[in-house]
Parts: structure tokens; C-alpha cells; sequence
């Protein structure tokens, strides 16, 4: 396990730390209250619509804006009170990564890594160009969105940081190098490395995330792994059945029930075998079941969220 | 050099070298029409209000005179128009280009990086002015203005320190109002105001009180090429840059980043938190 994860177990002191965290826009609250956890070694998708306060929460994390309340800590240091230590822990790339134009990559890299205090390896660079397939001899100005992208990779990865804070990393990407990506922040965290993802792609944060973070109007809905979260949403099953149709509108986690001629359309969750049991009376022509994804999580929630 | 400095003077290469050529070949032409000026204008006597703008120097056809009225009386504004310039892109520029976050995001205090921002500009801005101080070098024999280099020199080290105020003064706006365009917008103003409080102050008496609100008032190169000099206003010239520096490094610790909010509107436990 790599010294992040190693120094954090010593002190005990969690990735990214964030204690009833406020901030208001003049009579705009853009971040409301947040309590949330990153642990070392933990990829924690940070998920909301736009607004939500994700930016807001992550700007604060890098010090670029200020609280109206509640702290914000990386790995036990206040990132206001001793912002420089934080960030010198922290890797960021920012959603929207603006670069000096008329500077190539390599003197991009070369000025932002002579601003760090300890040594950027040369070997982590090179590495990490390889494996993004990055060219840092053009100027950044002439560089597609998908180059640019990288380019913020590389700067928020190459030194090796104990926390990354990475928002919407894959964007402009091709599908193989969203894959890279991937793959790398599943290494850094099996190094010990925290890293807290912002993304609107669900599918990227099923497949990479151990847990998420769901924000709307700047409060936090619901933490969970992503089992525990597609655990709590039901499941859509479409059966035909040859012959007389069961009665399940009493069987316990059944939803949403519709039927069409021969054909039962229902949302489940729940323990099944009970349901199990009533289709096998009856002959079943075929099923169709599609599992909640993750984007069924957080619209639920929405939907939740608006009735109250 | 550290690579901050680099990097912002690299920001500001073309601007400082294209000042610092402008104001060599002025330097050098002046002098060189100053035989025929002289001969042009022996017998010629200025208007009463006129003669206030050759400051300490008596006559128009003097060296000290011509130079006052012909280089110095309007190539400092020139400076101080680049120092608003540049003084505004280092903060309020690499905010609004949105560079400002990535450089923020490192472990590098604020602090650090307005002192070496403001280090490099200043230096950079001082060597573009002392490129005149080789033009005089050439210029002064050539034209036979009677007048030591030194005296020359002091008075553009004088004319530096007026457009460093006007570079932080830039800084300090850039990082306390919501925007590059308004910093500029203030500064400009605020230079125009100086200049012509300073010269119309010279000639209108309602005016003159005003005149030591004006950079250039300290700055008068006059009195440095007639044989005089004042550590007074030396020491003016030299506090206020610092004394707005000061205040820039207040406004910028303070300030949000990306925000587009002036630090002036700021709730007051943000601007306590920044000073934690």
C-alpha cells in the first residue's frame, strides 16, 4: 500500500473529510449542510444535476472558493487553514480545464510540476503519455477536447497524489481511452489512493465507483455502495404466460403492475422467491427482466425528493 | 528566476518589447530634433498657461525644457498605459481565461503567487523604461542637448515608479472588482484623471491643490533635469506601489475564484475564513 493510504491509516485521518459544509451565492445556498467521507483507496462518484453543488463543493476542497460554513478537510488538513499542504496531497482536474494556449503540453506539464515541492517522477510522465496516447510537443491551443483532457490527466495524475478530485474526467474522450482512464484510477485506489469523481455518466460511475455521493439543490439525498443503492430500486419484468395470468398484485416488492392481453409488465424488489412461486403455477411463454441501473437510482430519488 | 516569473513575463513579452522599442526610437528622435527645434522656436514665446507645463524648466528651447514638455510631460502616461494593461492580465486576465484555477489548484499560496507575479511584471516593466536610458545614451550628444545622462536616468527611474503605481493599483483592482474589464475600466480612469489633474493643475489654480493625488506629480522630471531632487517624493513614489500591494495581497486572499463576485461583496465570515 502506497504512503497515502499508509500515512492516512497512521493518522487515521479520512481521505476527504467534509462536516456540515455551507455555502451561499447571496440568497442562493448552492451548498447546504454536507456531511460526507472518502476513505483511502475508495473511488466515490460524486453525482447530482447540474447545481446540485458538486463544483461548489469541490471548489472549496481546492480553496479557490470559501465556505459560508462547515470545513472541508484532505487528509486532516483544513483546506482554507492549510490549503497549500492539501493540495500539495490532491490531484484535480477541473470540468471545465482551461491551459495557456500558446504553451506546448511538455511546458504545461514542466510549469505546473515545478510548482509542487517534491519531485514529479519523469518515469510517471512518460508513463502516463504512453498509456493516453499524448502528444506534448504541440501547443495546447491546437489540441481537440479530447487531447486537452489528457493533458488535465496527466497534470492531475503524474504526481502521484494521495487524493484525486477529478470532475467529469472522461469527457471528450474516446471510448478505449475512457477505458485507460478507468484503469488507472482502479490502480491509483488499489494504491491507496482516494478519489472523488464528479460525473454525469452513470455508466462510468457504476463501473468504476465503490460508492456515491448523490447532491440535489446542494444536499446530500443519499451515500451508499452501488449495490447497496441499486439493492434499494426495483428491478422491470415483462412475462407472457401461456394461458391464465397469476394474481400478483399482493406478492410483497411488486410495483408498478400493468398487463396487456397475455403480458404482465411490473417493477420488483425484494426478496423474489415468494414471486418465484406464483409464476411456476403458472406457464410462463417467456420473461424479460432488466436490472436498475443506476440512473433508475437517482431519478427515484429525484422523484422522491420532489414529492417531498 | 522562478518559473512563476517566467511564465508571467512570457504573458507579457510582446507588450514590453514592443514599449520598450517604441519609447528607444522616441528617445533617439527627440533628441535628434532638438537642433532644429531650437532654432525654430529661439524667439518664440510661449502662452502664460504653457509655460506651466515645462514645470521647473524656464524656457522652452532649453534642453531641460524640451525634454520635459516633448518626451516626459506624456511618454510616463504611455507606461503607466502599458502597466494597466499588464497589471490587470496578471490576476484579473488569467482569471477571466480561466488559467488562474489550474495554477490555484497547486500547492502554491496566494501570496506566493501574487509577490512573484508582481516581482517579474515590475522588473519586466523597469526594463522595458530603462531601454530609454541607452537611447539618451545616443540621443543627448546627438541632438547637443547639454544635460547629464544621470539626470536623465533619474528622471526615467522616477517615471518607473509612477507606472509601478499604476501596476499595482491595476492588481489591486483586478483582484477587488468582479472583473477584468471593470479593473481596466477603473484604472484607465483613474489614469486619465492623474494626467490631466496633474498637467492642467500646472496652469489652473482650483486645480493645483489636487495635484498630489497625481503619480505624476511626484514624478516630475523637471525638477530631476534642472539639478534638483526631493527624497520626499522619492519616498511617495516608492510607499504607494507597496501600500498597494498590500492591499492587492488583501483583496486576493480573499478573493473567489471564478466567481465573478467582487470581493467587496463578500459576506463577512468569507472574507473571515480567507484570513484564518
Amino acid at each position: 500500500m502506497r504512503e497515502g493510504a499508509q500515512r492516512a491509516g497512521r493518522t487515521g485521518a479520512p481521505a476527504i473529510r467534509i462536516i456540515d459544509l455551507t455555502k451561499d451565492y447571496g440568497a442562493t445556498r448552492a451548498v447546504d449542510g454536507l456531511r460526507l467521507q472518502v476513505d483511502p483507496g475508495e473511488i466515490m462518484g460524486f453525482l447530482g444535476p447540474n447545481g446540485a453543488g458538486k463544483s461548489t463543493t469541490i471548489r472549496i476542497l481546492l480553496d479557490l472558493i470559501r465556505p459560508t460554513a462547515g470545513t472541508a478537510e484532505v487528509l486532516g488538513h483544513d483546506c482554507q487553514a492549510d490549503g497549500v499542504t492539501a493540495r500539495e496531497l490532491a490531484g484535480y482536474l477541473p470540468g471545465d480545464l482551461r491551459l495557456y494556449e500558446s504553451w506546448t503540453g511538455a511546458e504545461i506539464v514542466r510549469f505546473v510540476a515545478s510548482l509542487r515541492r517534491s519531485p514529479v517522477p519523469v518515469s510517471e510522465v512518460a508513463e502516463l503519455v504512453a498509456r493516453l496516447d499524448l502528444d506534448l510537443s504541440r501547443r495546447s491551443g491546437e489540441y481537440s477536447k479530447g487531447n486537452r483532457q489528457k493533458l488535465g490527466l496527466l497534470l492531475a495524475l503524474a504526481h502521484r497524489p494521495e487524493v484525486l478530485i477529478l470532475d467529469e474526467p472522461t469527457s471528450g474522450l474516446d471510448p478505449i481511452r475512457q477505458r485507460t482512464v478507468w484503469e488507472l484510477l482502479r490502480e491509483r485506489a488499489q494504491d491507496g489512493a482516494a478519489v472523488l469523481l464528479s460525473s454525469h455518466v452513470m455508466s462510468e460511475v457504476e463501473t468504476v465507483c465503490d460508492r456515491v455521493a448523490i447532491l440535489r439543490r446542494g444536499r446530500l439525498l443519499r451515500t451508499g455502495t452501488i449495490q447497496e443503492l441499486l439493492g434499494m430500486t426495483p428491478a422491470r419484468l415483462s412475462i407472457t404466460f401461456e394461458g391464465a395470468r397469476p394474481e400478483l398484485e399482493n406478492v410483497e416488492g411488486v410495483s408498478a403492475l400493468t398487463t396487456n392481453g397475455q403480458s404482465l409488465n411490473l417493477a420488483f424488489v425484494g426478496d423474489p422467491n415468494d414471486l418465484i412461486r406464483r409464476l411456476a403455477a403458472s406457464r410462463v411463454a417467456s420473461i424479460t427482466v432488466r436490472p436498475p441501473r443506476l440512473d433508475d437510482v437517482v431519478l427515484q430519488l429525484y422523484e422522491q425528493e420532489n414529492l417531498a | 528566476m522562478t518559473p512563476m516569473a517566467r511564465a508571467s513575463l512570457r504573458e507579457v513579452r510582446l507588450t514590453l518589447a514592443g514599449a520598450a522599442v517604441i519609447v528607444f526610437g522616441l528617445a533617439i528622435w527627440v533628441c535628434a530634433v532638438y537642433p532644429s527645434f531650437r532654432s525654430s522656436f529661439a524667439d518664440f514665446e510661449l502662452p502664460a498657461g504653457y509655460e506651466a507645463f515645462l514645470g521647473e524648466a524656464e524656457s522652452l528651447v532649453s534642453p531641460e525644457g524640451f525634454l520635459s514638455a516633448e518626451f516626459f510631460a506624456w511618454i510616463p502616461a504611455l507606461w503607466a498605459g502599458v502597466a494597466i494593461a499588464i497589471g490587470t492580465g496578471a490576476i484579473g486576465g488569467e482569471e477571466s481565461d480561466g488559467t488562474l484555477e489550474i495554477l490555484l489548484a497547486q500547492p502554491i499560496s496566494r501570496t506566493r503567487v501574487l509577490l512573484e507575479k508582481s516581482l517579474a511584471l515590475s522588473a519586466g516593466l523597469v526594463l522595458a523604461i530603462a531601454t530609454a536610458v541607452p537611447a539618451f545614451a545616443i540621443g543627448l550628444p546627438l541632438g547637443d542637448l547639454d544635460i547629464a545622462l544621470w539626470r536623465v536616468t533619474v528622471a526615467l527611474g522616477l517615471a518607473a515608479l509612477a507606472s509601478l503605481v499604476f501596476l499595482t493599483l491595476a492588481m489591486w483592482l483586478s483582484t477587488l472588482l468582479a472583473t477584468r474589464r471593470q479593473a481596466a475600466l477603473v484604472s484607465s480612469g483613474a489614469l486619465i484623471a492623474a494626467y490631466f489633474v496633474n498637467t492642467l493643475g500646472a496652469a489652473v489654480p482650483s486645480i493645483d491643490t489636487w495635484r498630489p493625488l497625481s503619480p505624476f506629480y511626484w514624478s516630475d522630471a523637471s525638477v530631476v533635469l534642472t539639478g534638483g531632487f526631493s527624497w520626499w517624493r522619492l519616498a511617495v513614489l516608492v510607499a504607494t506601489p507597496l501600500a498597494l500591494w498590500a492591499l492587492t495581497r488583501w483583496a486576493f486572499r480573499r478573493r473567489e475564484i471564478g466567481s465573478g463576485v467582487s470581493v467587496l461583496r463578500l459576506p463577512y465570515t468569507a472574507m473571515r475564513s480567507a484570513g484564518r
